[in-house]
């Protein structure tokens, strides 16, 4: 039992004793913030520090996660996101450098989410909207019905329900906008979602 | 056939929202309830792994399940490369 709930206190006990600047994106961040779905790793981006990016490597690998420090190097130098498989489990943690001005600006505008007795920075609900549309990118060739397929479609669809009247719209447009999702964006939003009326 | 499979999918939708409220309502955490689900996942993969493999240790299980995994997310990947990046 606890499968997950082990995993994650391992991932962030090490990222606090580093004191390395973390945040928690992706499906977690989404699943934090009310979305009820299964995922069976972490994205976390974290700051570029070369003598705690060091550390952490060997710290990973004296907590039973497969990692080798070339992958490290791998995603310091190539700024991809990394999977390190943990030992004792089936989960996974997928690691990113911060290097582009959106990791850098999720980075320090992490809210903190309180579970288990730990204290976990994670993505504001903007930042995973925006970074659940960056990830759908253009859906003009999709109709309706394929759209539901993806789970990153139905995570904007529920958290941007949930969380409609707290969003703050117009940093999320503008954003959007600078990508030229706009369109991705405004489909998705105008998603009717209405209950059927039921039948007498 | 296509609007019925997309109005199912809908409803999914709409029933995993009312699903969400309710355990907000419940004051479960989230992740409680991820736990829940991959620990639910894992014991019934375990049982379908050792009825095809009877005598795997509990290491080969685990690594078995982990290559699954690791299966899975490939193709998730591969199949968003073939809808135009999703």
């Amino acid at each position: 039992m606890a499968e997950f709930k082990t995993f994650l206190t391992r991932v962030i006990k090490i990222l606090n004793q580093l004191k390395i600047n973390y945040v928690v994106v992706g499906g977690v961040a989404a699943i934090i913030k009310g979305r009820v779905r299964s995922t069976t790793d972490i994205d976390i981006i974290i700051e570029k520090d070369l003598d705690k990016l060091n550390h952490l490597y060997d710290l990973l690998a004296r907590n039973e996660f497969d990692v080798l420090r070339e992958q490290i190097n791998y995603a310091l130098k190539e700024g991809y996101s990394i999977s390190i498989f943990d030992k004792k489990s089936i989960m996974r943690l997928d690691l990113k450098i911060a290097k582009a001005t959106d990791e850098q600006e999720v980075l320090e505008q992490a809210s903190i989410e309180e579970y288990a007795g730990l204290k976990i920075r994670t993505a504001s609900i903007e930042h995973i909207l925006y970074g659940k549309i960056l990830y759908i990118g253009s859906i003009d060739d999709l109709n309706d019905k394929d759209l539901l397929e993806f789970n990153d479609i139905s995570d904007f669809l529920i958290l941007y329900n949930q969380y409609k009247s707290e969003i703050d719209h117009a940093w999320l447009t503008e954003k959007i906008r600078q990508k030229n999702l706009l369109l991705t964006y405004n489909r998705l939003i105008a998603f009717p979602l209405e209950k059927p009326k039921e039948n007498n | 056939m296509d609007l019925d499979l997309f109005n199912i999918r809908k409803q999914k939708l709409i029933r995993e929202i009312e699903a969400s409220n309710r355990l907000r309502q419940l004051n479960i955490h989230p992740l409680d309830a991820l736990d829940d689900l991959i620990h639910g996942i894992i014991e019934l993969r375990k049982i379908g792994l050792k009825k095809q493999y009877p005598n795997a240790s509990e290491k080969v299980l685990l690594s078995t399940m982990r290559e699954e995994t690791k299966k899975l997310s490939y193709i998730k990947k591969a199949i968003r490369i073939t809808h135009g990046g999703i």
